[in-house]
């Protein structure tokens, strides 16, 4: 028997980015030029795999937050696939919700940093 | 004298005002004028990648508008930036609008108390007007104090190059800043990680990833590097906390960052443009080289 897959979270990724997932055919370009990898506790093709296969965890993988939006990936991928869209659809879907990643309030010695960070970090993280 | 209008941005008026200083320094020296546009607003510093709103395309648009009425009295519908970050919003908005009619239509109605825009602006980077405009060749007449035998690293970061409509330069493989470094005399050394991401606003949410990732864009560097360069204010202040933490964490020498056109502005001989502490830290190093390199 064929088990059908659940499209719904490339559709809503394709709503919000204009990206289809399913170009990716798994080379693993992405992830292997990508600065912030070491950090990610999924890399970026399998942001992609989890999404092709509607899986949601993807949602609530650390690497969507952790991408800096450096377009590595996007201007390497063979497939013309432009990946930093996909981690900000994802990334959306949940700010969306209302969910933010980031409290301005917790932050210490918030005068240190230049305002550049601070603008970047909460058009980023916050809805 | 050309004039060019010339969008500042937030952090260009106070953390970074030596960026804008020298850079001013340089335009006048070369013979343009940056007009600043009046009443400029934040551009969001992260360009917005949905497409199904314009919502974050909002405050880039509203400069471009600015820039649009600016233009009429000026004559000249190119728009300078020094941060890079503003370069990718702005030229980024400005692509997307001008090949998507739908939502120059939303933005132009959502913003009914300002004139349409049209599309008109061309958004630039100082370093694309110094190659483009003025040319590397004739900024070479003007050296008066050439960065003689300092190895210069050239730090482009990523919006600067990247993605490839607003880019400058090829993406993969830009050579604009290394230009500009032998056409001021210095050495340009190869850094395989120069158009690596710094890290990014990820500094406020999550320094640690900063701190290794600037120190694993340095390793290679480390030791034959004399000063590294960049264009990009989120990029220096990046780059000055992962070199603070290498040197208490592995015990690298100190590696000062400095804005491009900082050191141009030294080899212009454009003193008053400069703090003091940067005209003594680049005349100590050039006197260190003659006496490395000195023969009896």
């Amino acid at each position: 028997m064929i088990r059908k897959i659940d499209m719904e979270l490339a559709k809503k990724v394709f709503e919000i980015s204009g990206q289809n997932v399913y170009l990716c055919y798994q080379c693993g370009k992405c992830s292997a030029g990508c600065p912030v990898a070491t950090e990610m506790d999924l890399l970026p093709n399998q942001i992609i795999h989890m999404v092709q296969i509607g899986n949601e965890k993807a949602l609530e993988a650390k690497s969507i937050w952790i991408c800096a939006t450096c377009f590595t990936c996007s201007v390497r991928c063979p497939r013309g696939l432009d990946v930093a869209k996909v981690m900000e659809a994802l990334r959306l879907i949940i700010l969306r919700r209302g969910i933010y990643k980031l409290d301005l309030r917790k932050i210490k010695d918030i005068d240190k940093y230049p305002q550049i960070a601070l603008v970047g970090a909460s058009r980023k993280l916050t809805g | 004298m050309k004039k060019f209008m010339y969008m500042p941005g937030c952090s260009l008026k106070n953390y970074a005002t030596n960026y804008e200083k020298s850079a001013i320094g340089i335009a006048k020296k070369l013979g343009i004028e940056l007009v600043e546009l009046e009443r400029w607003n934040c551009c969001g510093v992260v360009y917005g990648l949905a497409s199904d709103s314009v919502f974050h395309q909002i405050a880039a648009v509203r400069n471009l508008i600015r820039a649009q009425e600016t233009s009429k009295n000026l004559g000249n519908n190119k728009l300078v930036t020094l941060c890079s970050m503003c370069y990718q919003v702005l030229a980024s908005a400005n692509h997307r609008i001008k090949n998507d009619e739908q939502a120059l239509e939303a933005l132009n109605k959502f913003m009914d108390e300002e004139e349409d825009y049209r599309g008109e602006i061309e958004v630039k980077h100082f370093l694309a007007i110094l190659r483009d405009e003025i040319g590397f060749d004739k900024i070479k007449e003007k050296i008066v104090r050439p960065l003689k035998n300092l190895n210069i690293a050239p730090y482009y970061g990523c919006v600067l190059v990247r993605p490839k409509e607003a880019a400058i330069d090829d993406p993969e493989d830009p050579i604009i800043l290394e230009t500009l470094i032998e056409t001021i005399g210095g050495n340009p050394i190869y850094w395989p990680f120069r158009t690596d991401c710094c890290g990014s606003y990820n500094v406020v949410s999550n320094q640690d990833i900063v701190k290794k990732r600037v120190w694993n864009l340095i390793k290679p560097i480390r030791d034959e590097v004399d000063i590294i360069i960049t264009v990009c204010p989120l990029c220096k202040f990046n780059l000055d906390l992962g070199i603070d933490f290498a040197k208490k964490e592995y015990y690298i020498k100190n590696i000062p960052v400095l804005y491009f056109t900082e050191i141009l502005a030294y080899a212009l001989g454009l003193d008053e443009y400069l703090d003091s502490s940067i005209i003594n830290l680049l005349e100590n190093m050039i006197k260190k080289e003659e006496v490395k390199t000195h023969v009896p």
